[in-house]
């Protein structure tokens, strides 16, 4: 293998690290991103209620 | 294309890459917040849970059966005051929203129902019915943020309902993370039958 193929091979290797570094980095960086959106959601209910009876009738404690 | 060319096209096109990849790691390094002095910095990230929901057994309010006095106009609260009607229980608790997580939210809250829907009557002769609520701290300063409404205000319908709190604290658990829910309900003397209504909590990161 002479000089220049030894070169070629070196640069390709850098290059395949550079993209594996580029990649990580984005990777790290999608979470971050996504925390950074507001994005409502429901959580629980809660209730009120009552019967109305019809006027001068009263009604129970119970 | 001769081999020396070959090797000039790719060296070019690795620096060209190397370089790319520096801009973007300078740009993340400049958005960490660790500063390294003379001490040793260690880091770890915990991760954020969103946890808020009605307090059991206070995440409800059931005036049970009354009457409204015939010919005029019933109120009930939820602070043990009713007026105006006949057998309703008095309910003497506000509901609660508690945040349990490890990270202050935002909380908003909705009806299924307007006044109408829910208590119904009302004409001419007697005022329509309403039904309002209000949302304050139960525990101090448990709203870090605004209270989106401190007043007696009209109930609002509908996904994702109104603001209450933008920042309900997690913190002091379990003394100051907490919302009590008041509810006010105008209730027409003609209005008569069963009545239920159900209240949507959502919540969301800070903004």
């Amino acid at each position: 293998m002479d000089k220049q193929k030894v070169i070629v091979v070196l640069l390709l290797i850098t290059i395949v690290f550079s993209l594996i570094s580029i990649i990580v980095t984005f990777g790290v960086d999608i979470p971050m991103i996504q925390q950074r959106v507001i994005t409502y959601y429901p959580a629980g209910e809660g209730s009120a209620s009552l019967v109305v009876l019809p006027p001068g009738t009263g009604g129970n404690l119970g | 294309m001769n081999s020396s060319q070959v090797l000039t096209l790719v060296a070019v096109f690795a620096i060209a890459l190397a370089a790319f990849n520096l801009i973007i790691t300078m740009d993340k390094v400049g958005k960490l917040t660790g500063y390294a002095g003379q001490y040793g910095n260690a880091t770890l990230v915990v991760e954020q849970t969103i946890n808020v929901s009605f307090v059991v057994g206070n995440d409800s309010a059931n005036w049970s059966t009354g009457s409204v006095n015939p010919g005029t106009y019933g109120v009930l609260w939820t602070n043990g005051t009713n007026l105006g009607v006949t057998g309703f229980q008095p309910v003497i608790y506000p509901l609660k929203i508690e945040n349990y997580g490890n990270v202050n939210a935002t909380i908003n809250l909705s009806s299924n129902a307007t006044a109408a829907q829910f208590i119904g009557g009302g004409n001419v002769q007697l005022p329509n019915p309403f039904f309002r609520w209000r949302i304050t701290n139960s525990e101090p300063s448990s709203c870090g943020g605004v209270l989106g409404v401190p007043t007696y205000t009209d109930v609002t319908v509908g996904s994702p309902g109104i603001r209450v709190c933008n920042n309900l604290s997690h913190i002091g658990y379990p003394t100051r993370n907490t919302l009590a829910v008041d509810l006010e309900i105008g209730i027409p003397g003609n209005a008569q039958g069963g009545k239920a209504v159900l209240l949507t909590l959502y919540v969301a990161s800070i903004e």
